[in-house]
């Protein structure tokens, strides 16, 4: 009887304007090659966050997704949000 | 290919309340578009004994219509766990490490319930303004969202202005982080925690913080 953990990338969805990437990892647990238990564990990802821990899958997507466009969008947006906060 | 053109199939023996099978494990029952599934008995709905399993991602149900209705349609849902991740809006990002830092959410359509569970747990280092990270980001548009009242601890590090009140949630549009908005007597809901303005938290210790935040995603 051998139980085995693994994490697996469960989803990756690109949503929105700015073109977030929402990567949804899923932890399996097996016995025998069974699926037993299954749960997932969530983040989001923006073209102004360093993403060189990230599964080499979910890179190449947000490299994709992320142009030069995308990333000047974004950074104004934000800016633009930062100045509607105020301090 | 053969076809069998019956009005009714009824099980051999018990006229109704037998089992009658289709097909065998791993085979498909084809349904063509446009069929209807009516029940004309004196029961109502129909009972399943096991879970519903689309072969098509994003496939869910329209409820309460009688047509294809976008806004009537439930075809996601999720529970699942992240990693509050705090980030300082000037600079400096990372989770708050030693104690819990925990964060659930379920999400039921495009509709998100966030909990976050921080305690004993020590912050990273940062400037500015901190926020604490979702695990979608808010839906674009014009709408932002207001979460729960807070619990944090200790109050020396959290607020350090007179007249305080409370600490509220509150997320943009597009954003996958939720800012801390601060509110003292007698002033609006505007202002924000500020490191080394209103709150001492970079890189502090012995930190708690329990929320939660209710909103949409695209």
């Amino acid at each position: 009887m051998a139980i085995i953990k693994e994490t697996v990338i469960g989803k990756v969805e690109v949503v929105g304007e700015f073109k977030a990437v929402q990567v949804a990892m899923d932890t399996l647990i097996k016995e025998d090659g069974n699926l037993i238990s299954q749960t997932r564990h969530r983040h989001v990802l923006h073209s102004d966050m360093d993403i060189s821990n990230e599964p080499q899958e979910v890179q190449n997507i947000c490299n994709a997704a992320w142009t030069q466009e995308v990333k000047d969008a974004w950074i104004a947006f934000k800016q633009e949000q930062e100045n509607q906060l105020g301090s | 290919m053969s076809k069998l053109f019956v009005d009714e199939i009824v099980h051999q023996s018990s006229q109704g309340s037998g089992t009658i099978t289709l097909g065998a494990s791993g085979e498909t029952i084809n349904i063509p578009s446009g069929v209807t599934l009516t029940n004309n008995g004196t029961q109502t709905g129909l009972t399943l004994s096991d879970n519903i399993l689309f072969n098509t991602a994003s496939k869910g149900i329209y409820l309460g219509v009688t047509s294809a209705t976008a806004s009537n349609l439930l075809d996601d849902y999720e529970e699942g766990t992240f990693t509050p991740v705090i980030s300082g809006s000037t600079s400096g990002s990372g989770s708050p490490s030693g104690g819990t830092n925990s964060g659930r959410y379920t999400k039921i359509g495009n509709l998100v319930y966030v909990n976050y569970f921080l305690t004993n747990v020590t912050f990273p280092t940062f400037t500015g303004n901190p926020r604490i990270s979702l695990p979608f980001a808010a839906a674009s548009g014009s709408h932002s969202y207001w979460g729960d009242s807070t619990y944090f601890y200790p109050g020396a590090n959290w607020e350090t202005i007179a007249n305080f009140v409370d600490i509220f949630l509150y997320t943009s549009p597009g954003q996958s982080v939720c800012n801390f908005k601060i509110y003292a007597t007698d002033q609006e809901r505007q202002n924000q925690l500020i490191q080394g303005t209103n709150c001492n938290l970079s890189a502090q210790s012995g930190l708690y913080f329990q929320s939660s935040m209710v909103y949409n995603t695209n």
